[in-house]
């Protein structure tokens, strides 16, 4: 029985850990380390290698959950780790300076994988002011020719990060 | 054999009807037996139980068929089933009957219901979502009992009493219970009295349970259709159909409610309902079917059966955290 | 970019130890000191290779090596290997922050490869703060 993976990818500091802690049936494993550069500002830890969690379905099937670090320094566990991947889930922290930017910087570098599957972009922290609209992000979408859903939510919430699992996989299978 | 099962009913009336189902014998030309894991002939809603006619609201039309309202008050009259409280015997007896004998006897908002033509002049106001349609400057609100929402176009915002189930299920009740009183006659309280919220919000849960089925305005049941945008799904989490759905009108190419209903087994009730909130929350991109004929699309290929029974199996699996 | 600095005269000692590595074993032709989050801070290199790249995957292999000792409940990772032919990369922890890599051909012997990176980080962490 073959092992199915969805990769959630995005900003350092967006949640990826957390959305996969918040919904992995086992503790997840880590590869956390401490942060040693400005991000420090923002998080004590980050991930240098990657996030893993697990779902089991019905049948026993299982369904792998791999967070990758979120610094472009470690674009090559990027393509490790979507080797054989259903798809991908973008988390984009609003409240860094230009999320848009970071969003296209996720789907530049996932462009491959993406293509050949799908991608669903998930906007987190966005109680702030001064941030994009999610038509902006869309608009962004439409300009690279994608049309991915994005939607707003709290990586904290169990139902949040599976609402973006059941968007991919309805967007696998129906767009 | 046949089926019935229940949503929302209370411990006490569940138990009163699994025994009453148990004792019912040859009273009914078939043998009824309660299950809630199987495809069921009847389901017996309590209509006086918010949360569980908002979770029946979600349900795919095939679940929500031969649906008996079931209520202390009389129930919504679009429903052509109704049982009184407290149940009796020879009620449930009669409307089991009437199920065996009429079990595709529609509601009186049903899914197969025909909406005028767009052509025509408008017609009488006969939904929620028609009626929010057409109420496209200043206040309107809708009282149903106790419980209302209050809509002001010009600031594009709406309060309520409700929270987001509780508000859906308000909804969904039938445009002719509500109280509608629009412009100057809406007396506002004292402005920092009232919470607002994003009109969007409201006109996404108004076309989701506010259509009974019928297109508003303006919308051609044989237009083609696509959504610029997945929608902001707002207070109340998004049903596996409305997922679907997104999914499908995202695509580059429009499509008809027919190619909808056929690719994706969804109802035409739901994708009429999804298409009233697309449109409200100005979504929606509808053109005609005519005109857009010469730009049929070829069609998806079909995903192999293994690969929609493993989004099955994951859909299956997620449904149980989002609950 | 990391917050970590070591100082000129560190920097000049982390040379002097480098040196010292690759005196006593010849088959050592780089080596690289980063943070556990992937930063090059100081490095020898004999020959041309990407100090940032290596920096990342030095950190990304060395916590993979802790967390798997973790999962198959073995303690304290001393060293990620890895083996290949044409070379050895060893990897291990130096202070709470930082990563020491040596990089060495197939003829170095891996017992002393060990004891001269054990060695240098005695030294370096004695040294560095």
């Amino acid at each position: 029985m073959s092992e199915i993976k969805v990769i959630i990818t995005g900003t350092p500091g967006a949640g990826k850990t957390t959305a996969i802690a918040a919904i992995s049936e086992v503790p997840p494993v880590r590869t956390d380390t401490a942060t040693t550069d400005e991000l420090a500002d923002v998080k004590s830890e980050t991930t240098v290698a990657m996030d893993f969690g697990e779902l089991t379905l019905e049948d026993g099937q299982k369904v792998f959950l791999y967070g990758t670090p979120g610094q472009q320094r470690f674009e090559f566990m990027w393509k490790i780790l979507v080797q054989g991947g259903l798809g991908l889930i973008v988390l984009v922290d609003c409240t860094r300076a230009d999320p848009i930017a970071d969003m296209g910087m996720y789907l530049d570098n996932f462009a491959d994988f993406v293509a050949e599957t799908g991608a669903v972009i998930g906007l987190v922290k966005r109680d702030v002011n001064d941030t994009p609209a999610v038509d902006d992000f869309y608009q962004a979408l439409s300009q690279r020719g994608l049309m991915f859903p994005v939607l707003e939510v709290d990586v904290r919430e169990q139902g949040d990060v599976s609402l973006m699992i059941e968007a991919l996989v309805s967007l696998l299978e129906f767009a | 054999m046949k089926y019935l099962s229940s949503i929302g009913l209370s411990a006490k009336d569940e138990t009163v009807l699994k025994s009453l189902i148990d004792l019912l014998g040859a009273r009914t030309s078939e043998e009824w037996i309660y299950r809630d894991d199987v495809m069921v002939d009847a389901l017996l809603l309590d209509f006086d139980n918010s949360e569980a006619v908002a979770a029946w609201n979600t349900k795919p039309e095939s679940v929500r068929r031969n649906t008996i309202a079931y209520s202390s008050e009389i129930p919504g009259i679009s429903f052509a089933r109704r049982l009184a409280k407290p149940l009796r015997a020879a009620d449930l007896i009669a409307v089991l009957k009437d199920i065996e004998e009429n079990p595709g006897k529609a509601d009186k908002a049903p899914a197969s219901s025909t909406p005028p033509p767009s052509t025509q002049a408008p017609s009488e106001i006969s939904t929620l979502a028609e009626c929010v349609a057409r109420h496209s400057e200043g206040l309107l609100r809708l009282t149903f009992g106790d419980r209302e929402v209050v809509l002001d176009r010009q600031r594009r915002c709406f309060s309520t009493s409700e929270s987001g189930e509780s508000l859906a299920a308000l909804l969904a009740h039938p445009f002719q219970e509500f109280q509608v009183t629009r412009g100057a006659d809406v007396n506002l309280p004292p402005d920092g009295s009232i919470k607002w919220l994003d009109q969007k919000a409201l006109l996404w849960l108004v076309g989701q349970s506010g259509s009974h089925g019928r297109l508003i305005d303006g919308l051609e049941q044989g237009g083609l259709f696509r959504i610029t945008r997945w929608p902001g799904f707002g207070l109340v989490r998004p049903s596996q159909t409305v997922l679907t759905l997104c999914s499908m009108l995202t695509r580059k190419n429009a499509m008809s409610i027919e190619e909808i209903r056929s690719v994706s087994g969804v109802p035409e009730f739901d994708i009429i309902a999804f298409i009233n909130a697309a449109s409200l929350t100005g979504i929606l991109v509808a053109q005609s079917g005519d005109a857009a004929k010469p730009d049929k699309p070829a069609a998806k290929p079909e995903l192999p059966t293994e690969r929609k029974g493993l989004f099955a199996k994951i859909r299956s699996r997620l449904a149980n955290t989002r609950a | 970019m990391s917050q970590v600095r070591i100082s000129e005269s560190g920097a000049q000692f982390c040379q002097s130890v480098f040196d010292d590595m690759m005196s006593q074993c010849d088959a050592v032709y780089g080596v690289l000191i980063s943070t556990v989050d992937g930063h090059d801070v100081v490095r020898s290199f004999k020959q041309d290779m990407p100090a940032p790249k290596l920096a990342a995957m030095m950190s990304s292999v060395l916590a993979l090596g802790e967390t798997i000792a973790v999962e198959a409940d073995q303690q304290q990772c001393r060293y990620v290997i890895v083996e290949n032919s044409n070379g050895y990369i060893l990897t291990l922890r130096l202070k709470e922050k930082l990563v020491l890599s040596v990089i060495a051909r197939a003829n170095a012997n891996l017992g002393m490869l060990h004891s001269i990176s054990r060695s240098a980080v005695e030294k370096l962490d004695e040294k560095l703060r």
